[in-house]
């Protein structure tokens, strides 16, 4: 059961980190995200 | 997690930072997820589980996510994570986050509740397109392409064109890694 719950875990951890921690900073230095 | 649809949630969400500038895509990309951040832990603890059909596979599972994914949670789970924001910032967070509970809807085998545990006894919700995996791995490349190419372009009208072009390419690019890696299994 365990092997079966981690299945998917690796696209969805990776998925967060590449969305949130890179993209989510290159964003953040576009002139759009200036108040 | 279970190979569910993941790449579909963030596609969506670069999408919507296409017509809301003001909101920061981290924080979208977290409300698109925000069910399933708050799932794992309680996948982990046994309160919510997993329940593999024929060995498995993309799509193939029942999702017994009965407190994070029943209607009345994920509205709650979402007015929480709003209330980290202010004004309109909080509508687009509580509506991102709730789109994931739509999405999942869409695909899911009527596994998905309407009362947090099944209170009530209701019948549980989800159109199931997922018997349809290819069907359903279509529809979540086509977020994925849709919402980064909205994304893409709305970032170069920033006119910031390398960095624009770097972030789009790289939103683009996380959902087509995010994608196949689900589809393989991992």
């Amino acid at each position: 059961m365990l092997t079966t719950e981690r299945r998917g875990g690796v696209s969805f951890m990776l998925g967060l980190l590449l969305f949130i921690g890179v993209a989510g900073r290159l964003d953040a230095r576009l002139p759009w995200n200036k108040p | 997690v279970e190979q569910a649809v993941i790449a579909g949630h963030f596609g969506f969400a670069a999408g919507v930072k296409a017509r809301e500038r003001a909101v920061p895509l981290w924080a979208l990309m977290l409300a698109c997820q925000w069910l399933d951040v708050v799932f794992v832990p309680l996948l982990l603890l046994g309160v919510e589980r997993l329940e593999p059909l024929d060995g498995g596979g993309y799509g193939k599972v029942i999702i017994h996510a009965d407190w994070t994914h029943s209607l009345l949670g994920a509205l709650l789970l979402s007015a929480l994570l709003g209330a980290f924001w202010r004004g309109r910032a909080r509508l687009v967070i509580e509506a991102v986050s709730f789109s994931h509970w739509v999405l999942d809807l869409i695909v899911h085998r009527a596994d998905m509740p309407l009362l947090p545990a099944n209170a009530g006894g209701f019948p549980r919700l989800g159109f199931g397109l997922w018997r349809w995996p290819a069907a359903t791995a279509l529809i979540e490349l086509a977020l994925v392409a849709f919402g980064s190419a909205l994304y893409w372009r709305a970032a170069l009208g920033s006119g910031a064109r390398r960095q624009a072009n770097l972030a789009g390419a790289v939103v683009l690019a996380s959902g087509l890694v995010t994608l196949a890696l689900n589809l393989a299994g991992f």
